[in-house]
């Protein structure tokens, strides 16, 4: 494939939908879980645990989305509670780097975070039409972020680190014999 | 009830380098699908509420949209100017077993993952008018369309499941 993909903090994000796409957002979250598990299923440790060029691992690309769900949730509290500002993320994801995630299981890892994405899930689901479409502003992006558009936001930041333990998975195919994607 | 698919507004003009992130995205509806449907009664698979079409019908349907979506990403590269209608042939799905549907699925879409990765960026850009939408659609814009197609139907068994389910 010729097509490089777009770095996370380049992306440019449309939250101008009126529609509610709620359900679909939550079973993309819902999904993912499932999704990273096959794609790991039959990777030998020493590819999960391979850094490329200083960058995180495999598990450190899982862990990350075990480390940020609670940002997640709490940012929804901040919109159903009617703050200004959403709060604000760590940009240098020093929780990521410092949790030594590569001393973890793969399996204790995608557990968590099965675990802390079925309690998203269920959050999502009590909420009413109402709450979805409530809003607070991204620190960041400086743009009206509203429930639905918070959690397309989730489900593309999934995406992207799929995308990134696909991209390891292709480097290393050759060097530890990883399984082709 | 989520909304209509026929009464969604759908925004195009996305940029090669979001092509990954599409290809990952339908990459994983089949393994969604798996997941959703194991240990499920084939009763429950096949059965129609209100006439509307069964768990299995729903991805049949998504294959054989693949069919019509392989069709296109041709007619996309080679320059046509109204990309084929969508019409379909459907089948009757309901007698099959869950892993044939499955099975089904599964070809078509590595089918279309396999031709969208042979494109050249330049092949990416290329686009087609949509014949009901009415829009010009690249082969980007139809693997977002399909990713975001596929979360409907997922939506679809959803609300199936739940209903049957909490009976």
């Amino acid at each position: 494939m010729k097509a490089q993909q777009t770095k996370w903090f380049d992306r440019k994000f449309d939250f101008s939908s009126e529609q509610s796409i709620f359900p679909s957002i939550i079973e993309r979250l819902n999904g993912t879980p499932a999704r990273l598990e096959e794609k790991i299923k039959s990777v030998s440790e020493e590819v999960l645990n391979e850094k490329i060029n200083g960058g995180w691992s495999i598990k450190e690309n899982i862990g990350h989305l075990v480390d940020l769900e609670p940002l997640w949730m709490g940012r929804l509290e901040d919109i159903l509670t009617k703050e200004t500002y959403l709060r604000t993320a760590d940009l240098t994801n020093s929780k990521t780097d410092q949790a030594n995630h590569n001393t973890r299981s793969i399996n204790d890892l995608l557990k968590e975070f099965r675990s802390v994405r079925t309690l998203t899930k269920k959050r999502l689901e009590s909420l009413s039409d109402e709450n979805i479409f409530l809003s607070a502003l991204h620190p960041r992006l400086k743009t009206p972020m509203r429930t639905m558009d918070h959690f397309l936001f989730v489900a593309e930041h999934d995406d992207h680190h799929l995308v990134t333990i696909n991209n390891i998975l292709h480097t290393l195919k050759n060097k530890f014999h990883a399984p082709a994607l | 009830m989520a909304l209509p698919w026929f009464e969604r507004n759908l925004n195009f003009g996305y940029a090669p380098k979001m092509l990954p992130f599409f290809l990952e995205r339908l990459h994983g509806t089949v393994i969604r699908l798996e997941e959703k449907t194991r240990g499920i009664d084939d009763k429950i698979l096949s059965k129609k509420l209100e006439g509307k079409w069964s768990i299995k019908e729903n991805i049949g349907h998504l294959a054989e949209v693949d069919e019509i979506g392989n069709k296109r990403i041709g007619e996309m590269t080679s320059g046509a100017a109204i990309l084929s209608p969508a019409v379909f042939e459907p089948k009757d799905y309901n007698p099959w077993s869950i892993e044939k549907v499955l099975d089904f699925f599964r070809k078509t879409r590595l089918a279309n993952l396999k031709k969208y990765k042979t494109l050249s960026e330049e092949q990416l850009k290329k686009s087609s008018l949509h014949p009901r939408l009415k829009v010009q659609m690249t082969p980007v814009d139809l693997a977002w369309f399909d990713a975001e197609h596929d979360d409907h139907h997922l939506v679809k068994i959803n609300e199936i499941l739940d209903y049957t389910l909490n009976q």
